[in-house]
């Protein structure tokens, strides 16, 4: 069982994260305490449903920068549901929808009208923050029913809901990419487009899946985190596109499409987040926090790299 | 395959223009006071002298802290028989806004009034309104190096010293204190936060500030690095934010702890869910500016420009603290301060 661990492709950028956790919790016990674990983990969860969409528009050698104005449309549009009473599990439901509405009008002008990712989810970046803007003028909707909290603020098991989520996504993630023929012609589609197209791939069909898909899953977090803040923040998801790419990078995938796994993206995003808390905990004064995460992000993928090559 | 089905962009389109309605309904709905464009009803002979003068708010994009600012600027200029318009640039971009300056000089308005983006970069766009004859002035944001005749708004520095005031008074002079700072590079967070600490240092040199935390501006950042915060120091007895996000977000992960109320939390600017966290308990106060104030002393300071009086450099327009006993009611005595003039 371990060797299996060792020889799997993210064992290096597993290790880093195993050396990271030592190194910190050493610097600061506290960091390893049961309810800094929580808090954590928690934390690192939301950005991890997002990159685990992330992924698969990375595995055909697309991307999606629209990922985080998608996350607050969804949870403006099941905030402002609530609001009005509509009962929560439906405010999600149509919450979602709304995000894969937008994930649908991507991966349409991507897969059939056949324009640049970065260029159509730029744009959609523009566009469902601005209508979120539009809507709300930017003010937060705050009257979200204390029975949807426990979606994120609740626990089971000792794990937080939104890790539960994060893990039962992830399952599914997996076992797509990895038993289905939908998966393999991913993977096949980011290796080389035009091979793939030759020998009888559903080309356009899968992609226009791929953008629904990174959509359906900002939409959940967003959705999710409304439950979080017990507030739809018209601000949400700014800049986590970044956040959710670099967790893929991380986790190995490839922007050039073709190589990517979802270990590598839970490895990639706890990364991400065990340094953003840790930096927090060892004290690390504010002014430098944003440098050493920069070079840890860039260190840990030469390591993820060197052991590829070696 | 290369080919799209050619039924493909219009079915697109189409789909689109439902948003697009409601985007326009949307519009339509908002009250005068969130009109984003230039309305043009009035602005065919500006220079006749039996016309009203146009005065113009330029913000630096659409944000809620503006509605009242803009509320003061136009019931100043019911008063005083003048036209109040506003432009909101998309996005707190200086090219955005000097592009609607530049906009301005074109429909020959009489003023402007701006919440600078920037300084150095609004400098020539300044110079060419007033060789237009335009008077500008600077409202909420200065423009120190610019030409703008005169800055009304808030004193950051001042601010920030009267709330480590409060601060110091409601430790009783002892205790841990984090502060919570959206961005470290906003010169008027620098400022609050220098303020706030030099008050400290006079008034309460037992308090101990442990750290400046970088929040980002984002509500979900400041929620998880105070929640890290907390973990770093356990004996921590007090939380201030200078800006807007910190306090709201705080009061989260306070309430979801069960500390909220034992851990002293106060910050900058009333969010609509910070005044909720001071009715239930877990914000100590929030210091508003006086956003009204702005808009209004901005009209009189156009009137006064136009009928060539010398204004001041600066007006520093104050501060007001909000807890338990004014949240309900202290926007309408700010408003209240002018009903009167």
């Amino acid at each position: 069982m371990l060797a299996r661990v060792l020889r799997r492709r993210e064992s290096a950028i597993l290790a880093a994260l195993v050396i990271l956790i030592v190194a910190i919790g050493a610097a600061e016990g506290n960091f390893l305490s049961g309810s800094n674990l929580y808090l954590v983990s928690r934390q690192i969860s939301f950005v991890a449903i997002v990159a685990l969409g992330e992924l698969f528009v990375i595995l055909h050698g697309g991307i999606d920068l629209s990922v985080g104005s998608i996350m607050a449309l969804a949870g403006m549009v099941a905030g402002y549901l609530m609001k009005l009473g509509v009962p929560p599990p439906a405010a999600v439901v149509l919450g979602v929808a709304a995000g894969l509405v937008m994930g649908a009008i991507n991966g349409a002008l991507i897969a059939y009208v056949r324009i640049a990712p970065f260029i159509v989810t730029l744009g959609m970046l523009s566009f469902a923050s601005g209508v979120v803007l539009g809507l709300t003028k930017g003010w937060p909707i705050t009257e979200i029913p204390a029975s949807f909290a426990p979606l994120a603020q609740g626990s089971f098991l000792g794990l937080p809901i939104p890790v539960w989520i994060m893990l039962l996504l992830a399952a599914v993630a997996h076992l797509v990419l990895t038993t289905t023929a939908f998966g393999r012609r991913t993977y096949a589609i980011g290796s080389n487009e035009q091979a793939a197209f030759m020998s009888g791939v559903e080309v356009r069909r899968i992609k226009f899946a791929l953008y629904m898909i990174a959509a359906g899953c900002a939409s959940l977090a967003g959705i999710v985190l409304v439950a979080r803040f017990s507030s739809a923040q018209a601000d949400t998801g700014k800049g986590w596109e970044l956040d959710a790419i670099a967790a893929a990078v991380i986790g190995g995938a490839s922007l050039s499409g073709g190589a990517g796994s979802v270990p590598g993206v839970l490895i990639g995003a706890c990364i991400m987040g065990v340094i953003k808390n840790g930096l927090v905990l060892i004290k690390v004064s504010s002014y430098w926090q944003t440098a050493i995460i920069g070079v840890v992000i860039v260190l840990a993928v030469i390591l993820d790299r060197a052991r590829r090559r070696g | 395959m290369k080919r799209m089905p050619s039924t493909v962009v219009p079915v697109i389109l189409a789909s689109l223009l439902p948003l697009l309605a409601v985007a326009a309904c949307n519009k339509d709905k908002a009250d005068k006071a969130a009109a984003s464009k230039v309305t043009t009803a009035a602005s065919g002979d500006k220079g006749n002298a039996g016309k009203p003068p146009t005065f113009v708010m330029v913000t630096k994009a659409v944000h809620p802290y503006y509605e009242p600012c803009f509320e003061g600027f136009q019931a100043a200029a019911a008063k005083y028989g003048v036209k109040a318009e506003r432009v909101d640039p998309q996005k707190m971009e200086l090219p955005l806004q000097v592009k609607s300056i530049e906009e301005l000089i074109a429909q020959h308005v009489d003023g402007i009034a701006l919440s600078a983006v920037d300084d150095a970069g609004l400098v020539a766009v300044i110079a060419d309104a007033a060789k237009a004859g335009i008077k500008v002035i600077t409202f909420d944001a200065p423009a120190p190096s610019s030409s703008a005749l005169t800055y009304i708004g808030t004193d950051n520095q001042t601010a920030g010293f009267e709330a480590g005031k409060k601060m110091a008074e409601l430790m009783k002079g002892q205790g841990k204190l984090a502060i919570l700072q959206g961005g470290l590079t906003a010169t008027n967070l620098n400022l609050r936060t220098q303020g706030f600490k030099e008050a400290l240092a006079k008034l309460a040199p037992d308090v101990k500030v442990v750290d400046v935390v970088d929040t980002a501006g984002d509500f979900s950042v400041a929620t998880n690095k105070t929640e890290a915060t907390l973990q770093a120091y356990p004996d921590l007895t007090a939380l201030f934010s200078v800006s807007a996000e910190g306090a709201p977000a705080a009061a989260a992960v306070l309430k979801q702890q069960g500390k909220a109320g034992k851990i002293l939390l106060a910050g900058f600017d009333d969010l609509k869910d910070t005044l909720e966290g001071i009715k239930d308990g877990s914000v100590a106060f929030c210091i508003v500016q006086k956003t009204f104030k702005m808009g209004w002393l901005s009209i009189e300071a156009l009137r006064d420009a136009v009928a060539g009086k010398p204004l001041p450099k600066v007006t520093d327009t104050g501060v007001l603290f909000v807890g338990k006993d004014n949240v309900a009611g202290y926007m309408d005595e700010m408003k209240k301060e002018f009903a009167g003039k």
